[in-house]
């Protein structure tokens, strides 16, 4: 993946003005066609996977924990792979900032925004190892379905019970990762925090660390076909903040869902100021 | 002989209480009508929670099917104003 100093050269490379523009028909369809190229990759690489970690259940003697972690492996290097043949294509560059905050001791609770289809898809290529939790929806998917159980991915069914599986998976040294939002942000924005991160911090102490991500111009966000891609490469940058630890919102006077409803507050209010900072950025 | 019986205000006003200190909303916020998850904002923790309150609180026990049946503060006043009778009669 990019680096920072990457993309500061790479937006600006010498000769662009003088180049003749491609038409701009011709520039999309190609562009498009590209990203057809990537959707397909992805299904493709699904079947591949799913077939890679289908023999990870019979190794003898593993227990259920490592194998997981074993499957988020493969999921982790798949997912790699996908950001680097995605950057390949021409069709993003990915830039960390703080990245540093992601490696060492686990466990972690990691949340983000969602402005985009693929930012799954670049978390969990960072993590060595992360539970994520998973919509109904991606287990109905045969070959999906198949690697979301052997990683032990979380289904995002009833609130209580999520809260208490992360919590559990926590207090087993395991880190998460989950989207506050609950769903893809809207473009250019977020939606309102639920409480479900700050529940599972407050329930197993366990820091919260904020990924902060960007991507413009804006590309693969909720219902918005694959087909219509923007003008340009999309450029991410995801930001990792410092972590918040919930000890300090919990004292004998503070109820828990007091507690929750501060904690997802200022979480909410980092992620707006980040945001707002970053449009002010060219 | 028979407890007096708990009116429904009585029973509003101690609602009021427990969500005003145990969720940290306004009082004007509580009313009737309000419906606990679009207007006060509670998530089905919160739910969880305020049905541990109520239990300890108020000595109202809530099951969980009749926790997926109240919708607005009133409901819950209703409900609390019935068993709370009932146990007294």
């Amino acid at each position: 993946m990019a680096s920072t100093s990457e993309v500061a050269t790479a937006q600006a490379s010498p000769g662009a003005a003088s180049r003749p523009a491609r038409a701009p028909a011709l520039a999309h369809g190609w562009r498009a066609l590209r990203t057809g190229v990537a959707f397909f990759t992805f299904g493709l690489g699904a079947v591949v996977v799913a077939g890679i970690v289908w023999p990870v259940r019979l190794l003898p003697g593993w227990t259920r924990a490592r194998r997981e972690v074993a499957v988020q492996r493969v999921v982790r290097a798949a997912f790699r792979l996908f950001a680097w043949w995605m950057t390949s294509l021409g069709l993003i560059r990915v830039s960390w900032i703080g990245a540093e905050r992601l490696r060492g001791r686990a466990p972690r609770l990691v949340v983000a925004n969602h402005p985009t289809l693929i930012d799954v898809v670049l978390l969990l290529a960072q993590l060595p190892q992360a539970d994520c939790i998973v919509k109904t929806a991606a287990r109905r998917n045969p070959f999906m379905r198949s690697i979301v159980t052997a990683a032990g991915y979380l289904a995002n069914e009833d609130g209580d019970a999520l809260v208490d599986a992360c919590a559990e998976r926590i207090a087993r040294g395991r880190s998460v990762v989950l989207f506050p939002e609950g769903t893809r942000s809207p473009r250019g924005g977020l939606r309102r925090f639920q409480r479900g991160a700050a529940h599972i911090a407050l329930k197993s102490g366990c820091p919260i660390v904020p990924v902060v991500i960007t991507c413009r111009p804006p590309t693969l966000l909720k219902g918005q076909p694959w087909h219509d891609v923007p003008d340009r490469r999309a450029c991410f940058v995801l930001r990792v903040a410092e972590p918040i630890d919930p000890a300090q919102y919990r004292d004998a006077e503070t109820t828990a869902p007091v507690a929750a409803r501060r904690l997802t507050a200022d979480l909410q209010t980092l992620y707006e100021r980040q945001l707002s900072a970053d449009k002010g950025h060219p | 002989m028979n407890q007096p019986e708990v009116s429904k205000d009585e029973i509003f006003k101690r609602l009021r209480d427990l969500l005003v200190e145990g969720f940290e909303l306004r009082d004007e916020q509580i009313v009737p009508t309000a419906r606990l998850i679009d207007d006060l904002e509670l998530d089905s923790l919160d739910l969880v929670d305020f049905a541990v309150r109520l239990e300890q609180q108020v000595d109202l026990e809530i099951a969980e099917d009749e926790l997926k049946g109240i919708k607005t503060v009133q409901d819950i006043v209703d409900l609390a104003y019935q068993k709370l009778n009932t146990a007294r009669s």
